[in-house]
């Protein structure tokens, strides 16, 4: 860590700030605590003050200025001892006696109190003492001052500043080491995610920030920021595998329509045989932009786009719609397809022709695959704040071991590789289900599959089911308007009742 | 028919209209939105086919602008958009008909015609006759050479789209989008199910077949007379 990089760091400056404020607080609790304690070594002085003038009243009242001069003799001859400062002076402050040798310059105030200053001269040294007192005239115009040295007192004053000068030296020195040794501590642990997400950055997607389990917040930090780095590199290795399989799947189509192109440029050709091959190719060029559209529709599905559009659908009429769309092709290929919805509208919230291709993608894949089943089923059911479109077949089914994977992009059940079909319809009717806030459940029928689409239902919620572009048009009866028409304003009536 | 092909990529371009002129039309290309809309506005079209993304003016203020001018030329929406959100747009804006990048070139055609005829009130027919097939829009009936043809109701809007339409090119896409109202991609060939199963009813047991398959592009119900 370089000086500057430590001044940067917040953690430091916190710490020094923190501990500066600590320290100020205490000086400040010192501070008082000897202002009080000075105070009543004042007090204390004043009082001894009043106490000595007190007894020199007294003498003085019985003894007469004579007695006072003694007693003031006496006293003074013990100030090395009691530090008392006594001073009897004439009418023109010329000393009578006393231990100070001259009248004080000082100007007494408040009630003849005085502070003044004592040149103490010892050997060729000279010392100032500090000392307060109270003068007096007496009643036969002499002056009388009495007082006391506060030398002392002031010693002890210059001492605690100077130790708190120290202490507070010392406290800013503690602040900026601690504020180091913390920043020191701290940036350890921040430098190490900044590392790792460096080098995360720069390409190396397995890198992870080091965690001791369990500990302090910045382990449950890291611990959170790797299960997030988890998650993304699957979501990457995912988007890799789904771009490679994009890739893989797509090579054999636009391989044949390739050797089919190259075959259309033989001379030998009839021209029937051209009008085949060219047909061919349309139709192979067809399937690859089928493909695309799949893989842009699970795109926008998985983006939450169409959310913008939703509005209230009736999967009642929608299963109607189904069943009577897939019922002459299923009947084509030797099944029996049956629709069971009561007759009560069931409405979510959604993208009505999204939800129409999710159903129709799991019709398909039961008439391609389960044909030997003979039945498929499709049930509209309640259940309880969910409705639940449930498709189910009597076909092979998917083996167990494949289901989970059965609703991955390009995914397909190895039996299934020789039928046609692009390995993305049950992704799609996936995708959709989820931008629903629904799911698409894939179990075992026994035997068969079992494909339930599961999606919140919106009719408890009261939506106002008169605009609904599923309900408005129950069976043929409520498209009466010519076609020209209607291409134009289904979708607006869709639009309306995604607005309401 | 004239046909304003507003399109500012050139080889989308002269694909849409070298198409449109070997079916007959007559093809006026605007490069920039702006041209589009001078074209539009100042010239008289029977249908008009809008770019949705282009340079200077967009398709969506173009055909909001062509609205706004009072003309009401059936205009045909391209986008590369396929979000049912931006088809809703467009044809909130004004556009008849939305069809999404890439198309084939028939599923155009057959759009571009079909709203190129449409002129003239339709709601005011009360039937509808193609050769001896007769449809009678009020009753809901049906008859082929005098003898009744039972027909469950979304047959019946089958036959009825395709009698509007007849002699005219209508894709697979067209008869899902118009006749079940879904907009979807089938992967299988479900709405050729149901156009046998009304070729059963309205063409079994006479000589001349009305309903045809157009190869590659769809089905046309027309007199073969």
């Amino acid at each position: 860590m370089t000086p500057h990089s430590l001044l940067r760091s917040r953690v430091f400056r916190l710490t020094v700030i923190s501990t500066l404020v600590f320290a100020a607080i205490a000086a400040g609790v010192v501070a008082l605590l000897y202002r009080s304690s000075t105070e009543a070594v004042s007090r204390q002085i004043d009082a001894t003050i009043e106490a000595e003038i007190a007894g020199l009243a007294e003498q003085y009242a019985q003894l007469g200025t004579t007695g006072l001069v003694n007693v003031i003799k006496r006293r003074a001859s013990l100030a090395g001892r009691t530090g008392g400062i006594y001073l009897l002076a004439s009418a023109d402050r010329r000393p009578i006696a006393g231990n100070l040798n001259r009248w004080p310059d000082a100007e007494p105030g408040d009630k003849g109190w005085i502070r003044f200053a004592i040149r103490d001269t010892a050997g060729s040294r000279t010392r100032i003492h500090h000392a307060r007192g109270r003068v007096f005239r007496l009643r036969n115009g002499l002056w009388l001052l009495v007082g006391h040295d506060t030398g002392e007192q002031t010693r002890i004053a210059e001492l605690v500043e100077n130790r708190l000068l120290w202490a507070g030296v010392i406290a800013v020195g503690l602040a900026v080491a601690f504020g180091a040794l913390l920043s020191w501590l701290i940036l350890r642990r921040i430098d190490a995610i900044t590392a790792t997400s460096r080098e995360i950055m720069a390409g190396d997607l397995s890198r992870r920030i080091p965690a001791a389990r369990g500990g302090d917040e910045f382990d449950r930090l890291a611990q959170s920021l790797n299960a997030m780095l988890d998650q993304n590199e699957q979501l990457f290795r995912g988007l890799q595998e789904v771009a490679q399989n994009i890739a893989h799947d797509l090579r054999s189509p636009l391989g044949r329509l390739r050797a089919r192109l190259e075959r259309l440029l033989a001379d030998s050709l009839t021209d029937e045989q051209k009008g085949a091959l060219t047909e061919e190719a349309i139709a192979e060029a067809d399937r690859l932009l089928r493909t695309f559209a799949a893989i842009l529709s699970i795109a926008q599905a998985e983006s939450g786009a169409p959310k913008r559009g939703f509005g209230p659908v009736d999967l009642t009429v929608l299963i109607a719609d189904l069943a009577e769309l897939y019922g002459p092709l299923a009947e084509d290929v030797g099944m029996t397809l049956s629709a069971d919805a009561d007759g009560a509208p069931l409405v979510v919230s959604g993208d009505r022709d999204l939800l129409f291709q999710a159903c129709v993608n799991l019709v398909d894949n039961a008439l391609k695959y389960a044909r030997d089943g003979k039945r498929l089923d499709i049930r509209l059911r309640r259940d309880g704040a969910e409705a639940a479109i449930e498709i189910r077949d009597r076909g092979p089914g998917i083996p167990a071991e494949s289901l989970g994977k059965a609703k991955d992009r390009f995914y397909r059940v190895e039996t299934s590789r020789t039928t046609e079909g692009s390995g993305l319809g049950l992704s799609l009717a996936d995708a959709v289900a989820r931008l629903h806030e629904g799911a698409l459940e894939l179990t075992d029928n026994r035997p068969g599959l079992a494909a339930i689409l599961r999606l919140p239902r919106s009719d408890s919620q009261g939506l106002p089911q008169s605009e609904n572009r599923g309900l408005a048009r129950t069976g043929t009866e409520g498209l009466d308007t010519a076609a020209g028409n209607s291409d134009k304003q289904g979708p607006e009536r869709n639009q309306l009742g995604g607005d309401a | 028919m004239r046909v304003l092909v507003i399109e500012d990529d050139p080889e989308t371009a002269s694909y849409v209209a070298n198409g449109l002129r070997e079916a007959g039309h007559m093809v006026e290309v605007a490069e920039t939105g702006r041209l589009g809309l001078i074209k539009a506005v100042s010239d008289d079209y029977d249908v008009a086919v809008v770019d949705r993304m282009l340079p200077e003016v967009d398709g969506k203020t173009i055909v909001e602008s062509i609205r706004a001018s009072g003309r009401s030329v059936p205009i045909l929406f391209l986008s590369a958009m396929a979000e049912v959100r931006h088809r809703v747009e467009g044809l909130r804006a004004g556009a008849d008909d939305y069809l999404t990048k890439p198309f084939a070139f028939s599923e155009l055609l057959a759009r571009v015609e079909a709203l190129g005829r449409r002129g003239g009130d339709l709601h005011s027919e009360t039937t509808l006759k193609v050769s001896d097939l007769e449809m009678d829009l009020l009753a809901r009936t049906v008859s082929r050479g005098g003898e009744s043809v039972e027909l469950l109701p979304r047959e019946f809007k089958l036959l009825e789209y395709l009698m509007r339409h007849a002699g005219q090119v209508v894709t697979r896409t067209m008869l899902l989008e118009n006749v079940w109202d879904y907009h979807f991609d089938p992967q299988t060939n479900v709405i050729d199910v149901h156009i046998s199963r009304l070729r059963q009813k309205i063409d079994r047991g006479f000589d001349r077949p009305l309903l045809q398959t157009v190869r590659g592009a769809g089905y046309m119900l027309r007199d073969p007379a």
